[in-house]
């Protein structure tokens, strides 16, 4: 079969305007655009079922207008009899205690199959087969559709109990709004040991959570990323997957979405004179179109004040005919998305280290084994400290031969 | 805003059952500033203590006993605390903690019932749901919650204990720590692994240097195997030699015995031959005495050959005959039969044309008989149909008369019902009350009048009673001298004479009043009475009511006889038809009676009579139909007859027909017969002119087979006489062969090679020998060569992991004394970092542009610009607005760095604060934590409340906390 898969829609997202613009407004229709069109092309192209891996809604609570556009799309895929498979994420899922979800909703109204696991009184993490109105599994054309949803740090667990379960012989499918990452400071994901259950139990993980593309082969992992920008910093491509069972290839294609321009600019002293030169420097090589989102960095060295009032700046682009202007500062030398993920402290560490002749390349590695041992430290767990240090030492010395 | 900073913690509900003064509260936080508001002493702490109870797992300081926390309100074992919150990852938890005498237990529970227990479980999953940066209890102490006037005092502390206070949060102890603890105990691992590893190159080394020796070794011993090797071949060629020839001698010898074998078997061949030559000869004089014996018997055996043809044909052709003669025998016999049974069917037929005349002489009689037996039929069925219509007639009339009947009862009993119903009510009404009524109205026709009379009286009375009242007052009064008008004491008034006056008229009075009273009491009885007559008066009045409804009741049931009456006269004059005149509602119904009775007699009697006559109809019917069954059964009779002879005809026609073609088939077969004998004389004649030639022909038989032999044992003959030549011939040939073998090889010679050809094989197996040691010694040596170059190799590896080791050693070393200078480093770093991002928020809070200096000895100094150059106050030297203010730049700037948490508490804040201070914090404080998703402020002043989203009121009853949510 072909399935098609996209997560994050966040329909019905209004982000806070500027005074300048119609933003909210403007914003608000481009997520039922971008959804709009992933619609049409599953009809156009006649897929066999519709996949949404967590957070169709932006929000738990909806506005009847929301809720009725949401409807109309996924009316035309019922009239085609493409199948809608659904998680809830975290931005549209419920409390336990608060009752009923508007995917819930949906659910009855047979627009979309909302699969959830089932927790026993004991603590017990099981998949019920769907049985009419509700239920974790369901079979469609011989695939088996497993849906775990939004379980934040819990996830791991999940993931060994529906392991368990899983029949390798079965083409398996399963939705998880999360996505992998390297350390866990985005809450909600996971790291590649923890589906480790997993692995060579399934043909496709389909993820979220995560705005951009992701894609580790693999493990059979996949994240579409969100349609249109949730915020305007979020970069790399976006879009969906079409994906085959019987030749188990994908398709990635993208998503309908505003046009948006980023530029950088790097500072030395902060001072407004400075910047001022720089940004018309920066406006030139990435003029401003009409409607745009525009980008700006401004990265200014460890220890320098940066004196320009920002909001002024975002305005000055607005008034250039950008829907939506942002600007932000990063500190130190590294990348934006170091800088991004990076923990203060590991930074100012990197900083001390820097200046060590001996380990000056090697500020960042080090910082993060610092991490570690202290860690170890807390639990006088010596053996871990040891092999931390011996890797390190490792891949230092694996550095200078390779710089030789 | 950093992304891994945009997470969300929220406290929603603490619930606290007897902890501390708290018996059973439940704490209700929202998003934003939440006021918890209470005197000293109401609790309000207590609150905070649990959460960081709950949380990071917070004691008190000090001595304190974890039991402590238990309330000492009441006899109970435990404690509760249960803390519900939105984590970071935006699901809900709650953290369960309960505390008896000597411990306290830890569960945590998240939204979608998953479950995790026992300390360190639950604490390593808390840092990560609350998103803790370093270590959670200092974090949380110092960092998430301050602590009353911590706010400013912290930055006015002494040297020593500011340093002490920030080092242990920003944690730079650590570097050191982990310097002396886990790097050096790599370090020493690292120093035990180097010295294995130099032990291990030496001893390798020793034993690579054995290599080159080894080496010539294996040259010498190479050379010595090749000089083997070429000795082993010079034997082995020799030996090759000497077994050819040997071969040779040996295969001559071979062929020797099978050329004796060949001629052996030849001369087997040769006596054979001769024996079959002798036989042969035998054979022919035999075949040609035979021969002659049949030239002379073979007239004779001709003749019988022929003779026996002939005979031959004569029993052919008499079997052919033989089937047509024994068919003319049953043909004959058939006819026979045939005849027989055409004069039996023929004598059948005249008796049952007998029996047939007689049935139908039967049938007439019977046919007469039946049709007296209808005409008598036909006259009892007249009589039976007038009897009917007599019948029908009463039957009708009894009909009638039974409906009129009925009638006549049902009227006659509604009559009776009314009289007696009319006579009952005219007894009821035999008594009338009017003139009785009338002469009651008239007794108390003067009621009202006595009535009105008898108030007057009574009125009358009254006064003269108020009279004398006030007449004996006015007595008594004067008496002490008091002016009855006046109520005082007058002059005018003297008492003389006075209760004469009083006297006189007060009995005039009183005698009056006697007199009216008598009145009265006629006039009551009086009225009493007329009131006793005037309620037997409405009884009667009842009475006569009762009367008149019956009265009424009366004319309605005589009204209803009437309408009966009259109903029932056209029915009395139908009944005067029946019964005469003179017909009366009462005597009708028993005349009637009567009447019917009689009808009915005569209904009974004809039923009688039509009962006869059916009788008589059924007998005569049941007569005839036996009539008619018999002629029924005499016609079958008949007609079987009938059918049986005209079947018995046919038969006889059909028989005459085949006894016709018989005969004709007889006469035919006849002439056969004769020719039958004819042939058996001739057989006879020929049998006798054989048994002449048989012996001549036997004899000829006897000798036939071996005389026509004599040909083809004169040729076998001739064939055995040609090949015994030529085998005699072979004979000479292989005897020549044989002779020529037998000369061409010698025993002895055979032996002598044999001999040889074991001494060179002895030779050679002991070269081979040689040469295997030989090789298995150079095997050996180069294995051992191989086995010192991967030793060589091992050294090299050694050496370049030495190398690894000590450049690991040099690493290490540096690394310690980096962290060993870490510290300070770090913490100098902290303070630019967090000092800049207090100035970042400082400015924009106060658009002043000064900047925070935070120097090594964690003085705060507050650089301001004045004109080009800038003045510089240290942190004590500032107003206490402005304290407040920088205090809180670098808490908020603190908090932003080590609580990914968005969430911060503040316990009474304002105390001990000046005005100025606390105006400061009012104003600065919420801004500052403007992006904050929660804050908790605990105070026993109002100072925060308009600013508040939350507002939780704490009071004490009887010493018992009391929580007032929102």
């Amino acid at each position: 079969m072909k399935f098609l898969h996209c997560s994050d829609i966040h329909l019905g997202r209004k982000p806070v305007g500027s005074a300048f613009s119609e933003y909210a407004n403007r914003r608000y229709e481009d997520y039922f655009k971008a959804f709009n069109y992933i619609v049409r092309f599953a009809v156009e192209n006649n897929v066999d079922a519709f996949l949404i891996s967590g957070d169709l809604f932006d929000r738990r609570e909806l506005s009847p207008d929301v809720l009725e556009r949401a409807e109309r799309d996924l009316e035309l895929l019922r009239k085609k009899n493409i199948p809608v498979v659904a998680i809830e994420g975290n931005h549209d899922r419920i409390f336990a205690i608060e009752g009923r979800s508007w995917l819930e909703y949906l659910s009855r109204e047979k627009l979309l199959y909302l699969l959830r696991p089932k927790v026993s009184e004991v603590g017990e993490i099981s998949f019920p087969r769907w049985d009419g109105s509700k239920g974790a599994t369901i079979e469609i054309k011989g695939v088996k559709f497993y849906g775990v949803g939004y379980q934040g740090f819990s996830f791991p667990q999940y993931f060994q109990a529906l392991g368990k379960v899983l029949d390798a012989s079965k083409v398996n499918v399963i939705l998880a709004h999360t996505s992998i990452e390297k350390t866990d400071i985005v809450p909600g994901c996971v790291k590649a040991e923890d589906l480790e259950p997993l692995m060579k139990k399934c043909d496709y993980i389909a993820g979220g959570h995560i705005h951009t593309k992701r894609v580790q082969q693999e493990r059979n992992f996949f994240v579409p990323g969100a349609p249109e920008y949730w915020d305007v910093k979020e970069k790399n491509e976006k879009g969906f997957f079409v994906y085959d069972t019987e030749t188990k290839e994908f398709e990635f294609h993208r998503s309908l979405k505003r046009k948006k321009i980023s530029a950088a600019i790097s500072l030395e002293t902060g001072q407004s004179t400075e910047f001022s030169n720089r940004f018309s420097e920066a406006l030139k090589s990435n003029p401003v179109e009409k409607g745009c989102l525009y980008v700006l960095e401004i990265r200014i060295p460890f220890g320098t004040f940066f004196e320009t009032n920002l909001s002024q700046v975002e305005s000055d682009i607005e008034e250039k005919g950008a829907l939506k202007a942002y600007a932000f500062t990063t500190i130190g030398k590294g990348t934006v998305e170091e800088s991004e993920t990076t923990p203060e402290i590991d930074i100012l560490e990197e900083d001390v280290i820097s200046k060590n002749a001996t380990f000056a390349n090697y500020s960042k590695k080090i910082a993060k084994a610092l991490e570690n041992l202290k860690r170890f430290h807390r639990e006088k767990n010596d053996l871990e400290s040891s092999d931390a240090l011996d890797k390190l030492f490792d891949e230092i010395l694996e550095g200078e031969d390779n710089a030789d | 805003m950093k992304y891994w900073k945009a997470k969300i913690m929220l406290i929603k509900k603490i619930e606290l059952k007897n902890f501390k003064s708290h018996v059973d509260s439940v704490v209700k936080f929202n998003r934003g500033l939440n006021l918890v508001l209470g005197l000293n002493g109401a609790g309000k702490t207590s609150i905070l203590q649990a959460i960081g109870f709950a949380l990071v797992g917070i004691k008190e300081e000090g001595t304190f006993k974890i039991k402590e926390f238990m309330t000492n309100f009441n006899e109970s074992e435990f404690a509760i605390v249960k803390l519900s919150f939105v984590a970071n990852d935006g699901m809900e938890y709650t953290v369960s903690r309960k505390i008896d005498a000597a411990r306290a237990s830890w569960e945590l529970l998240s939204e979608n019932d998953l479950k995790w227990k026992g300390k360190a479980e639950v604490l390593e999953k808390l840092v990560q749901l609350v998103g803790i940066e370093g270590e959670p209890k200092k974090v949380y102490k110092r960092i998430i919650t301050a602590y009353q006037n911590d706010m400013t005092s912290v930055f006015l502390d002494d040297t020593s204990k500011k340093k002490e206070f920030f080092n242990d949060l920003f944690n730079t102890k650590i570097y050191k720590e982990i310097s002396s603890v886990e790097v050096k105990k790599y370090l020493d691992d690292l120093k035990i692994e180097k010295a294995k590893v130099e032990t291990k190159i030496e001893s390798l080394e020793d034993e690579i240097k054995r290599i080159p020796a080894l080496k010539t070794e294996l040259l010498n011993v190479e050379s010595d195997l090749k000089d083997a090797n070429e000795k082993a071949i010079t034997l082995g060629d020799q030996k090759e030699d000497k077994r050819k020839g040997l071969e040779e001698l040996k295969s001559l010898r071979e062929e020797h015995k099978k050329v004796l074998v060949d001629k052996k078997r030849l001369e087997e061949s040769l006596q054979g031959a001769e024996k079959n030559w002798k036989d042969a000869k035998r054979r022919l004089k035999e075949a040609i005495a035979a021969k002659e014996v049949c030239e002379n018997t073979r007239s004779h055996h001709e003749k019988f050959q022929s003779l026996e043809e002939k005979k031959k044909d004569i029993e052919i052709k008499r079997s052919k005959l033989e089937s047509d003669v024994k068919k003319l025998e049953g043909l004959e016999r058939s006819l026979e039969k045939m005849q027989k049974n055409e004069s039996i069917l023929t004598y059948q037929n005249s008796l049952m044309s007998q029996s047939v005349d007689k049935g139908k002489n039967k049938i007439r009689e019977i046919e007469e008989k039946v049709s007296s037996k209808e005409k008598e039929l036909e006259s009892l069925k007249a009589e039976k149909a007038k009897h009917e219509k007599e019948r029908e007639k009463i039957s009708r009339e009894v009909e009638n008369a039974e409906k009129i009947e009925k009638e006549v009862k049902s009227y006659s009993s509604s009559l009776k019902t009314l009289e007696i119903r009319i006579n009952e009510i005219s007894k009821r009404m035999s008594r009338t009350y009017s003139d009785e009524i009338e002469k009651l109205r008239l007794k108390i026709s003067s009621l009202g009048e006595k009535e009105k009379k008898l108030d007057d009286l009574k009125s009358q009375r009254a006064a003269l009673e108020e009279n004398s009242k006030s007449l004996n007052a006015s007595k008594s009064s004067l008496e002490t001298g008091i002016c009855p008008i006046l109520q005082e004491r007058c002059l005018n008034v003297s008492g003389k004479n006075t209760q004469e006056y009083f006297e006189e008229k007060i009995k005039n009075v009183e005698e009056k009043i006697s007199t009216i009273s008598l009145n009265i009491k006629a006039y009551e009885t009086s009225i009493n009475e007329m009131r006793k007559t005037q309620s037997d008066l409405q009884v009667l009045l009842i009475k006569e009511k009762d009367n008149s409804k019956l009265l009424e009741e009366l004319k309605k049931h005589e009204d209803k006889r009437k309408e009966i009456l009259e109903e029932f006269t056209p029915i009395l004059s139908t009944l005067s038809n029946t019964l005469g005149n003179g017909i009366t509602v009462e005597s009708a119904v028993e005349e009637y009676n009567d009447f019917l009775k009689k009808l009915s007699v005569d209904l009974q009697k004809t039923y009688g009579d039509l009962k006869a006559l059916e009788d008589k109809i059924e007998s005569v019917g049941k007569e005839m139909s036996s009539l008619l069954e018999d002629e029924k059964k005499e016609k079958v009779e008949i007609k079987k007859y009938q059918s049986d002879i005209s079947k018995n005809r046919s038969q006889i026609s059909d028989l005459k027909i085949k006894e016709s073609v018989t005969s004709s088939e007889i006469e035919e077969l006849s002439k056969v017969k004769v020719e039958f004998e004819d042939l058996k004389s001739q057989s006879d004649i020929v049998s006798k002119d054989m048994s002449t030639s048989k012996p001549y022909h036997d004899e000829y038989l006897k000798n036939i087979n071996t005389a026509r032999n004599v040909d083809r044992v004169q040729k076998e003959l001739e064939e055995i006489e040609s090949h015994g030549r030529k085998m005699r011939e072979e004979h000479k040939k292989i005897s020549a062969e044989e002779e020529k073998l037998r000369k061409s090889y010698n025993d002895e010679t055979i032996n002598s090679i044999e001999k040889t050809i074991q001494k060179l094989d002895d030779e050679l197996q002991k070269a081979t020998s040689e040469k295997g040691k030989l090789e298995e010694r150079a095997n050996n040596l180069k294995l051992e060569v191989e086995k010192l170059n991967e030793k060589k190799k091992e050294a090299k590896n050694k050496k370049k992991k030495l190398d690894t080791l000590n450049a690991k050693l040099r690493f290490t070393k540096e690394l310690r004394t980096l962290l060993d200078t870490m510290g300070p480093e770090m913490a100098q770093r902290y303070r630019n970092f967090i000092s800049l991002k207090a100035t970042q928020r400082y400015r924009n809070l106060t658009k002043r542009p000064d900047e925070i200096k935070w120097n090594e000895d964690y003085e705060v100094h507050l650089l301001s610009p004045t004109g080009t150059t800038h003045s510089n106050r240290r942190f004590s030297l500032l107003s206490g607005g402005e304290q407040m203010i920088v205090a809180l730049s670098i808490r908020a700037a603190l908090t932003e760095t080590f609580s990914k948490a968005k969430f911060a508490i503040f316990d009474e804040p304002t105390v001990n604060l000046d005005e100025e201070r606390r105006r400061s914090l009012s104003e600065y404080l919420p801004k500052l934590f403007e992006n904050m998703d929660q804050v908790i402020v605990v105070t026993h002043d109002d100072t925060f409340r308009e600013m508040a989203e939350n507002v939780i009121v704490i009071e004490k009853e009887n010493g018992v906390s009391i929580v007032k949510n929102g």
